[in-house]
């Protein structure tokens, strides 16, 4: 992903609801999807419907991905990140 | 209006015959302590979970959901909706409305099934482990992560299905009293009764024929309001329970999960209102009493009701704005339901402008009942402004699920619906038991920090979720929990002044008279002692937990990604992580290993939730330990190394 570049999220789940929740690496918030379920008859591991979203990040760094929908147990422990890095041309 | 002014003159209890009266009395009682136990005993576990978020006295991840599980659906079911819901009876006995037969066994059934369903609430979270939160997202029940089985979760679907009966029941109880002969309908058709209790009569007097002497009482609108929309709510939920319980047998059984969290909004929206509209009735009778005058009301009133009748029931969708998968119409219903629920402030707003003015100018009794009443519509209007920011899509997308949210209900329905409750159960609760109110000043004192705890309380929730805090997390990030540590002394106070409210009930009980007007003296002496034993039994529950306020040492040096663990989790992770030879394989200089047959955690830092997967299940040549190790020694593990990879 690159900075200044829209970017679109495919977002989906495969067991239960979950929330995808972007936020800068300082825990500001950016914005936040649902991602849906699949029907519980499909197999297991069968993917929900996708939700699509879109951002453009404006600088490089590192986000923050956290789930704020709330999926059980480990709720709190569905954390991950990613990196934007910076636009070509405006490369340091 | 004359009509009303001596309405309001006499009480019509007495056109109730001996034992109708005394039927309703004893079931209103009984219902109300019960539900005002059950408001204790949720208190409780409210205080656990938030001092456990504030790393005080911290209880495992799947307790604090399970304990937050058994805290919504009692404080919320159990507590607001079944408290105004006995009132509610009451309230139609007073002005004249007896329950009758049917009625009154459907009241009965009422009791009981609630009991049934509150117990069946709290055995299946607080003991069977049963934690997918009082809104059980389908089909989270079905996925216990080895805490809770199938069984549990058709045992906790049944007793929820049990409090949805006792609404319908309630609701069928309520319907069979106002259409009575009480009511000053000249009609015999049901149906033409029913518009008159909605005070459509008002509106088309030729249409719905209303006897002139026998004006319908205000309060009674609501009610007959809720009465309809409960029934019509109530029911597709209980379809959805029954599958539940079904799926927990039959295991092909299924229902689509975006169809099935709609029917849960259909029922959690109005739920909302089962426990605001009887609050309405109850200010609508109360205040016009205590303001010595008529309610400041017209026939406006009853277009607003009219629109609730309908609006109340398509307004769902507000709570799924951020839902809108492909290949569903979900996100065109969402932005249609935005100006319903716009819509639905008017009944607010007229409520509030008659409540307001009923009261302006008047000679207004500043007691313990006319206090609360006051701070209860003062509550309803400033926690309806930060309702009307959730009401709208765009801002919902920046608070949704965050504890922006969490801060708006506490601040409805503890200080608007539960002032109500407090007012009725100050007012009412004395006549029932032919007593005199024990003390008014330490109901007022009861009320007054009650109302600062709260604001407190909620004022720091909202600030959290305004900054991103994440809503239903046992453990927040560390950048979320100095707030919430700064709350507590607030929820503690607000704890606290329970036992005011506990102790003037006792008194006022078992017929004590306070001999004169407690000295302010005595009560701050009072109030001290409850603080103080509150902060003492805040800081013993830490202590005794053996994590003190120690816990979070470390964390500010904690990488991205992490969260802030409390050092007993950690502690046990690194001893599981020796013990089960995690060492042989991988490289942690944390744990003093250097392994090199799998992969460097120094060098992945892997997240606690791949760590928790690649433990559970194993991946090429990692071996699963699911059934070596608990799912307890997993996430401590998976914590452990989280935190310490790296460093």
């Amino acid at each position: 992903m690159k900075a200044g570049v829209k970017v679109e999220f495919d977002v989906y789940s495969v067991d239960v609801s979950h929330g995808f929740g972007v936020y800068t690496d300082k825990l500001k918030f950016l914005f936040q999807v649902q991602a849906a379920p699949p029907d519980p008859s499909k197999p297991a591991g069968t993917p929900g419907p996708v939700t699509k979203i879109f951002h453009t990040f404006k600088t490089p760094g590192t986000y923050k991905v956290l789930c704020l929908e709330f999926c059980g147990r480990d709720h709190h422990l569905m954390e991950a990140q990613f990196e934007v890095t910076p636009a070509q041309g405006n490369a340091s | 209006m004359s009509a009303h002014v001596d309405e309001l003159a006499t009480d019509q209890l007495h056109t109730l015959d001996r034992g109708q009266r005394e039927g309703v009395r004893r079931l209103t009682l009984r219902s109300v302590i019960s539900a005002n136990l059950i408001f204790l005993a949720s208190g409780v576990l409210g205080l656990v979970i938030r001092d456990s978020q504030a790393d005080l006295g911290r209880v495992s991840s799947n307790e604090w959901y399970a304990i937050m599980t058994a805290h919504g659906v009692a404080a919320f079911i159990g507590w607001g909706a079944f408290a105004v819901m006995a009132f509610s009876w009451w309230l139609l006995a007073k002005l004249g409305f007896p329950l009758r037969r049917f009625g009154h066994a459907m009241a009965e059934a009422t009791y009981w099934l609630m009991m049934a369903g509150a117990v069946g609430v709290l055995v299946t979270t607080l003991v069977l482990h049963f934690a997918a939160s009082w809104v059980f997202l389908y089909p989270l029940s079905f996925h216990g992560a080895g805490e809770w089985g199938k069984w549990t979760t058709a045992i906790f679907s049944l007793s929820v299905l049990l409090a949805g009966l006792a609404i319908v029941t309630w609701c069928l109880s309520i319907l069979a009293a106002v259409i009575g002969p009480a009511l000053g309908a000249t009609s015999r058709n049901p149906l033409n009764r029913l518009g008159v209790a909605m005070g459509f009569g008002y509106l088309m007097p030729k249409r719905f024929p209303t006897d002139e002497s026998k004006p319908v009482p205000y309060a009674l609108i609501p009610l007959t309001v809720i009465g309809i929309d409960m029934i019509i709510a109530t029911l597709p939920l209980a379809v959805l329970l029954v599958m539940n319980i079904v799926q927990s047998f039959v295991p092909g059984a299924s229902v689509d999960p975006l169809l099935a969290k709609n029917i849960l909004w259909w029922f959690g929206h109005p739920v909302v209102y089962l426990l605001l509209f009887p609050a309405a009735a109850l200010y609508y009778y109360m205040i016009p009493r205590h303001a010595g005058r008529p309610l400041v009301a017209g026939k406006l009133i009853a277009v607003a009701w009219a629109i609730a009748v309908i609006a109340n029931v398509f307004v769902w969708a507000h709570h799924v704005y951020i839902d809108y998968p492909e290949g569903s119409v979900q996100g065109a219903i969402n932005i249609a339901m935005q100006p319903m629920t716009f819509a639905l402030t008017i009944p607010s707003a007229l409520s509030l402008y008659s409540l307001a003015f009923t009261i302006y100018r008047s000679n207004y009794k500043w007691d313990a009942v006319g206090t609360t009443l006051f701070l209860g519509i003062f509550s309803w209007f400033l926690a309806g402004l930060s309702g009307l920011v959730n009401a709208t899509v765009t801002f919902d997308q920046v608070v949704h699920n965050t504890l922006w949210i969490v801060g708006h209900f506490h601040h409805m329905a503890l200080l608007n619906i539960g002032f109500v409750i407090f007012a009725a159960t100050y007012k009412f609760v004395p006549e029932l038991l032919g007593k005199k109110l024990y003390s008014d000043s330490l109901a007022k004192w009861h009320i007054w920090l009650t109302f600062i705890g709260q604001i407190g309380g909620s004022t720091f929730w909202m600030i959290q979720g305004l900054q991103g805090a994440p809503r239903r997390w046992a453990i927040l990030p560390d950048h979320y929990v100095t707030l919430s540590q700064v709350a507590l002394p607030f929820i503690w106070l607000m704890g606290a002044a329970q036992l005011l409210f506990l102790y003037n009930m006792v008194q006022t009980a078992r017929g004590a008279t306070a001999k004169r007007r407690f000295s302010t003296a005595t009560v701050e002496g009072i109030v001290m002692t409850c603080v103080v034993v509150a902060l003492a039994a805040g800081a013993g529950a830490g202590i005794w937990a053996g994590i003190g306020f120690g816990g979070k040492s470390g964390s500010s040096t904690a990488g991205a990604g992490t969260t802030s663990m409390p050092a007993q989790l950690a502690a046990r992770g690194k001893s599981v992580f020796a013990s089960s030879g995690c060492g042989a394989c991988h490289t942690l200089a944390a744990a003093g290993a250097a392994g090199s047959v799998g992969p460097n955690l120094d060098q992945q830092k892997p997240p606690a939730t791949l760590v928790v997967a690649r433990v559970t299940d194993g991946k090429g040549a990692m071996p699963a330990f699911k059934g070596r190790l608990s799912d307890g020694d997993i996430q401590a593990v998976a914590a452990f190394v989280a935190q310490s990879a790296g460093k």
